[in-house]
């Protein structure tokens, strides 16, 4: 194991080299998964707020509190 | 590109490729890191610091090809103004951006103990770097203007001049004499790498190839969603401003 | 249909234009890209004393001298048809080999002698585990696949034997 991590001296280097690639690597795949998850969820939200067709809708409805009665009154958890 | 063009179909194409690509993106790494590290030889001249070399060339080929993918679609944004064009650019540039980084770092982390420095402003070395800034600014650009739409002509522009340098890249070590040795794999008598390097080496390059159309695939529905997520707040802005005149609640 | 027609033919063009300007300028300043020179190089132009600059090729073999307790090395440098010396005070890289190619940077004194205050080490493109090298030297296959100054040649030692091994370097001046 010691011979692995050494790897003929070169060890410092090559473990840095595979260390890098992989912290840029993985953290290029983690970021772009919350960016997406992140737009799923202020995708869902918004749609949340736009099942009531909007002229009928009185004056501030449309507040974060209210949005689960609206969902309430269409039936429609989702 | 036609099929793609819509992205409600490039959205169930994706659907049905992403857990394929990422399946492949593990299963080609565990079995490349395998190979790189344990089970291949250690080079003939530069010792066991050539395993550096299963992440560097990799990661080079893809920073070349992956900024090919980004001047196709942006060639293919300008001509047909194609909606999921500019989204594909767009998601590549970071990606690419990435690679180039990689590339250059593990380079650097080569040439220390095998040149004796860990930077020399020769022909490739600084044309890959030009790569870096290419990728660089065409994110700047994407993101710099008010109309996502002009910011992502004036992207593509840059991104079709960039393409000048990716042959410059390519033949940089045999068009001068740099302190870069000139090409392994792709030359008139076939590959100088011996068969049990080259193995982990072209595994290497598929598994870093399914983790570009993996993380593409997120990126671009992240950006798809994006595209929508603007334009119903559009709508709802309209519609409420139709509603009740001034009186506009913050979205 | 004729305004994306419009649009194909613009972006090529544009692309064509901007290749032709590139292809312009680089072999324009194809000699100002240049890395390094070489001995043949150096030696035909009239190069100003203490100008900085870098010179390219292979160590000679058997011509590395190190200088004991003094730290400084000393070799040639050769293109194969000419041959500048170097000294150099200081660590060389691990690649640095007889036979092997080198870039040292510094200045060419009024003797012709190199005075190097860096030494880099060229390796070539060709990859393979020793044992293999070791049979295509053994059975005279060592590819002759290698530009002029670049690659090992035949009498290219392995690098962990020692100096024994290094009889056959009959390149030597």
């Amino acid at each position: 194991m010691p011979d692995f991590l050494d790897m003929g001296a070169y060890g410092s280097f090559i473990w840095t080299a595979y260390g890098i690639a992989a912290l840029v690597m993985v953290g290029l795949f983690v970021a772009s998964w919350r960016r997406l998850r992140a737009r799923e969820v202020a995708l869902a939200d918004l749609l949340e707020t736009f099942e009531e067709p909007t002229p009928v809708r009185p004056v501030g409805v449309l507040t974060d509190d209210s949005r689960d009665d609206l969902d309430g009154r269409n039936g429609s958890p989702s | 590109m036609y099929r793609f063009a819509n992205p409600k179909r490039f959205l169930r194409i994706a659907a049905v490729v992403l857990p394929w690509s990422a399946a492949l993106t593990v299963a080609f790494l565990g079995l490349g890191l395998y190979l790189a590290l344990l089970a291949s030889p250690a080079d003939y001249q530069q010792g066991e610091s050539v395993r550096i070399m299963y992440v560097h060339v990799p990661a080079a080929w893809m920073a070349l090809f992956v900024y090919s993918c980004l001047a196709a679609a942006s060639a293919v944004a300008l001509i047909w103004k194609h909606p999921v064009a500019d989204l594909a650019a767009k998601a590549s540039a970071p990606i690419g951006a990435c690679f180039t980084f990689i590339a250059l770092a593990t380079g650097s982390i080569w040439g220390k103990p095998m040149w004796g420095v860990w930077w020399v402003w020769d022909a490739r070395l600084t044309s890959v770097l030009i790569l870096f800034f290419f990728y660089m600014g065409h994110m700047a650009l994407t993101s710099a203007f008010e109309d996502a739409s002009r910011g992502e002509r004036a992207a593509a522009i840059l991104a079709l001049v960039g393409f000048i340098n990716i042959p410059v890249i390519k033949w940089s070590v045999d068009w001068w004499n740099t302190l870069h040795q000139p090409a392994s794999m792709i030359r008139m008598d076939g590959p100088a790498i011996h068969a049990s390097m080259l193995a982990p080496l072209l595994i290497m390059a598929a598994a870093f190839t399914a983790y570009y159309v993996t993380v593409l695939i997120l990126r671009l529905r992240g950006e798809i969603l994006a595209r929508k997520i603007g334009a119903l707040r559009m709508t709802r802005i309209q519609d409420r401003q139709e509603e009740r005149g001034p009186h506009m609640k913050e979205v | 249909m004729t305004r994306k027609r419009r649009r194909l033919y613009l972006v090529f063009a544009g692309m064509a234009l901007l290749g032709a300007a590139a292809a312009l300028v680089l072999s324009a300043l194809r000699d100002n890209l240049v890395f390094f020179y070489s001995p043949t190089e150096i030696l035909d132009r009239e190069i100003e004393p203490d100008r900085r600059l870098r010179l390219g090729g292979l160590v000679v073999e058997g011509s590395l001298k190190r200088n004991p307790g003094g730290g400084s090395v000393a070799f040639r440098v050769t293109d194969l048809s000419h041959e500048v010396p170097v000294t150099f005070r200081g660590l060389l890289p691990d690649l640095f080999r007889e036979g092997q190619g080198v870039v040292a940077e510094g200045v060419l004194d009024r003797n012709g002698m190199f005075r190097a205050a860096d030494v880099l080490a060229k390796h070539d493109e060709n990859y393979m585990p020793p044992e293999v090298a070791e049979a295509l030297k053994k059975s005279g296959q060592w590819k002759g696949q290698v530009p002029e100054y670049v690659g090992p040649k035949k009498s290219t030692s392995a690098p962990k034997k020692g100096p024994e091994e290094n009889k056959n370097g009959e390149s030597g001046p």
